[in-house]
């Protein structure tokens, strides 16, 4: 489970606004807690899908919601200690490592 | 009081991954201290622990603090910080962790796909004490970050004070990849 609430508030919301262009059925699931990660290719996607979201927000600034530019580029620093602390626990720390060497 | 020290550069990451291991092997287990040190990474020109007002990206600054890095009592004009063991300013707990953030921030530094240079300080446990009212905590979601959290309700003009304190006390390595 990613947990969305605390100083975590806003990343659900970034999160799915970039699951629809990802285009990621597996990474959706997971980023909606509809689904855990369960293989290394789902990892490997949701790893993957930082760094598109971190490339996505800074290329242009996005609306999502009636959220700042400051919430949306807060979230996506928590984004990553979110999925990256998520991987590991789940027994996917090597993956999220090689993604972000990769990346 | 001055800011954090430079102390070294590093031209390449396999440079800064053994200055960081060196510091792990020398503060960490060695010493019987499971943390020993932690590191912050830092978009140049801002100081460990400050930013300045220009080089914070879209965030607001209060006296060189990130609004969101702390959680600002809104009512009192954000004069007033209130304790929050989840926010905080963030440090690395290891190497790969560090070298992970330091990508993040780098990648669009200077704008799009336009990477830029991070540098690197660290804080060494136990060698000084901390200011009362901040603690290290570590986040509960992910083990290997840390906040440096404020702990007890403090003005805004004490935490700045205290983060010079950790400032004046951590060195730094000076990115040289670019």
């Amino acid at each position: 489970m990613l947990n969305y609430s605390g100083n975590n508030k806003h990343c659900e919301a970034v999160a799915k606004h970039y699951c629809a262009l990802f285009n990621n059925s597996d990474v959706s699931a997971i980023i909606s807690n509809d689904a855990e990660v369960g293989s290394s290719d789902q990892a490997k996607s949701l790893a993957e899908f930082y760094w598109f979201v971190l490339d996505e927000t800074a290329k242009e600034r996005p609306k999502i919601n009636q959220l700042s530019d400051s919430e949306i580029a807060y979230a996506v620093e928590r984004l990553f200690h979110l999925i990256g602390g998520y991987l590991d626990r789940a027994g996917y720390g090597e993956i999220w490592e090689q993604v972000c060497d990769d990346a | 009081m001055p800011p954090s020290k430079y102390v070294a550069q590093y031209k390449t990451i396999e440079d800064l991954r053994s200055y960081v291991n060196e510091l792990i092997e020398a503060h960490r287990d060695a010493k019987t201290n499971p943390i020993g040190v932690l590191f912050r990474v830092v978009v140049p020109p801002n100081d460990s622990t400050s930013y300045i007002e220009g080089s914070q990206g879209p965030y607001q600054l209060v006296e060189g603090v990130r609004v969101c890095d702390y959680n600002f009592d809104k009512a009192s004009g954000l004069e007033w910080v209130l304790p929050d063991r989840t926010m905080g300013l963030s440090f690395s707990k290891t190497f790969s962790h560090l070298k992970n953030v330091r990508k993040m921030l780098s990648r669009h530094a200077k704008g799009y796909k336009n990477p830029g240079p991070v540098d690197v300080s660290w804080w060494v446990l136990g060698e000084h004490n901390m200011p009362s009212g901040m603690e290290f905590i570590q986040d509960p979601d992910d083990k290997n970050h840390f906040f440096l959290a404020v702990t007890e309700r403090m003005h805004v003009r004490k935490l700045v004070e205290n983060l010079q304190f950790f400032a004046y006390h951590m060195n730094m390595i000076q990115d040289e990849t670019f």
